[in-house]
């Protein structure tokens, strides 16, 4: 979808052709500072979600913008899902699995746009990668109930639900990028980026006499795995020169 | 700080900008909010004769029934048979119900008293022992009385069952999933044992229990068939 909006760039930047010609390519423009504005337009309106999340990227002969991107996020994902434990459609009480920790992510973008080197913020429209690690999420899980249709639940004393489960588990993943940033005011640049992610590993953890073992589904910065792989970011960054 | 150049680009950046936002509100309302992972772990038992040990058999009556569960499954003419352990507790408990062997046929008294209207039977009251009973259930010859009394009926005679309680012992493994899917137990099998053993001898021939389709775990070898 991205790639689609890529030409309206181009052409502009192409009506510019015989001043690139004149200008100086430097190797260093500048360096941007952004912010995350859909994770915390999420946050806001997902009671059971908080996450922030920020950037930096150097912009090396307007071509190559090597990044490091950095977060937090919590999540709750258990309410979504009402579980057959409890009748009708009413959430079950009690039933958490809850996500906390940090992120980081590093990678490049390549910008496909013609470059304009006489200005040192240009709009640019770009690919990209990262590699990503959750290197030390908390999970805590309680109030889930063994499922066996043949098997009666005894929820009288709760003594069918699995008991509090905490830890802390390690996650990486890839992500490709495609995205556009496009001054707006002064130094103030604004952003939209498409992600599709791959995980690449989850760490499972034994827990109590290997009597559990436990998979988080959700990694920090990553989001739920049964949720699907795309995800995106929309930015408001500054132009550092 | 930007030319003309610059500006159309930032104006053709914010008509890309809202477009995208709805495009991503899009994908975000499409979460997928079922468990796509298999949730069933049977076990499985096979049934060979002590005579022949080379083929499988298929008794011709057997009725499983999980103590602590009222549903009772019918394996009647199979010769494999799946079923649920119970993700409770290390040890399930089964009731094999089962055709005795000929020479151990015992018939039981169960009288009947029937109301009849002309060609049609109105009710049928049993008693055993002189008392009444009623019937609870029936699934095929096998009657399930109101006093807890299984008895088979062929030919006009009640008799007794072949009643025996396989104990299945492992040690159980909870794995979280997701929220989607919650917990699924998986089983390590250490022992199987009925209680009287009149059934036939048992063979573990994989003791892991997990969900991965058609997985092997148990023969029994059946007297006298």
């Amino acid at each position: 979808m991205l790639v689609l909006f890529l030409p309206c760039f181009s052409l502009s930047a192409e009506e510019n052709k015989d001043e690139d010609k004149k200008a100086e390519k430097k190797f260093f423009y500048g360096v941007y500072v952004d912010y995350d504005l859909g994770d915390l337009l999420m946050s806001a309106i997902n009671s059971q979600r908080f996450g922030t999340n920020a950037s930096i990227e150097v912009d090396l002969m307007h071509l190559l913008y090597p990044a490091f991107e950095f977060g937090y996020e919590e999540y709750d994902s258990a309410p979504d899902y009402c579980y057959n434990n409890t009748s009708g459609n009413e959430q079950t009480q009690g039933v958490k699995n809850d996500i906390k920790g940090i992120y980081y992510k590093l990678g490049v973008n390549i910008n496909l746009l013609k470059k304009d080197y006489s200005q040192k913020l240009t709009p640019y429209g770009f690919l990209g990668f990262r590699y990503a690690v959750a290197p030390h999420y908390s999970y805590d899980i309680a109030g889930f109930a063994l499922n066996s249709s043949y098997w009666p639940i005894d929820d009288s004393n709760g003594s069918d639900r699995i008991g509090w489960q905490s830890g802390n588990s390690k996650a990486h993943w890839m992500e490709f990028i495609a995205g556009v940033s496009t001054p707006i005011y002064k130094g103030f640049c604004m952003g939209a980026e498409l992600r599709f992610k791959q995980f690449l590993s989850i760490r499972d953890v034994k827990g109590e006499n290997d009597l559990y073992l436990i998979t988080p589904s959700y990694a920090p910065g990553y989001g739920d795995k049964e949720d699907g792989k795309w995800g995106f970011r929309y930015t408001i960054s500054y132009f550092f020169h | 700080m930007l030319n003309k150049t610059g500006r159309n680009a930032v104006r053709k950046g914010w008509k890309f900008f809202v477009l995208s936002l709805g495009v991503a509100f899009a994908f975000v309302s499409c979460d997928n909010e079922h468990c796509d992972d298999s949730m069933y772990c049977p076990m499985e038992i096979s049934f060979y004769s002590q005579m022949d040990t080379s083929e499988k058999i298929a008794p011709p009556l057997l009725l499983m029934k999980g103590i602590g569960s009222d549903s009772i499954m019918n394996f009647s003419g199979k010769q494999q048979i799946y079923f649920p352990l119970n993700p409770n507790k290390e040890t399930s408990q089964f009731v094999f119900l089962m055709e005795p062997y000929s020479e151990n046929i015992k018939y039981v008294t169960v009288k009947t008293d029937t109301l009849r209207s002309e060609d049609e039977i109105l009710s049928i009251k049993y008693y055993l022992n002189d008392e009444e009973i009623f019937i609870k259930n029936k699934i095929g010859k096998a009657y399930m009385f109101s006093n807890d009394t299984i008895c088979l009926f062929q030919d006009g005679n009640f008799y007794k069952p072949l009643l025996d309680t396989l104990n299945i012992t492992s040690d159980l493994c909870h794995h979280f999933l997701s929220s989607e899917c919650g917990y699924l137990t998986t089983f390590s099998l250490k022992k199987l044992k009925f209680s009287q053993g009149g059934v036939g001898f048992i063979l573990i021939k994989n003791n892991s229990v997990t969900n991965k389709y058609n997985e092997r775990h148990v023969n029994i070898y059946l007297e006298n068939y």
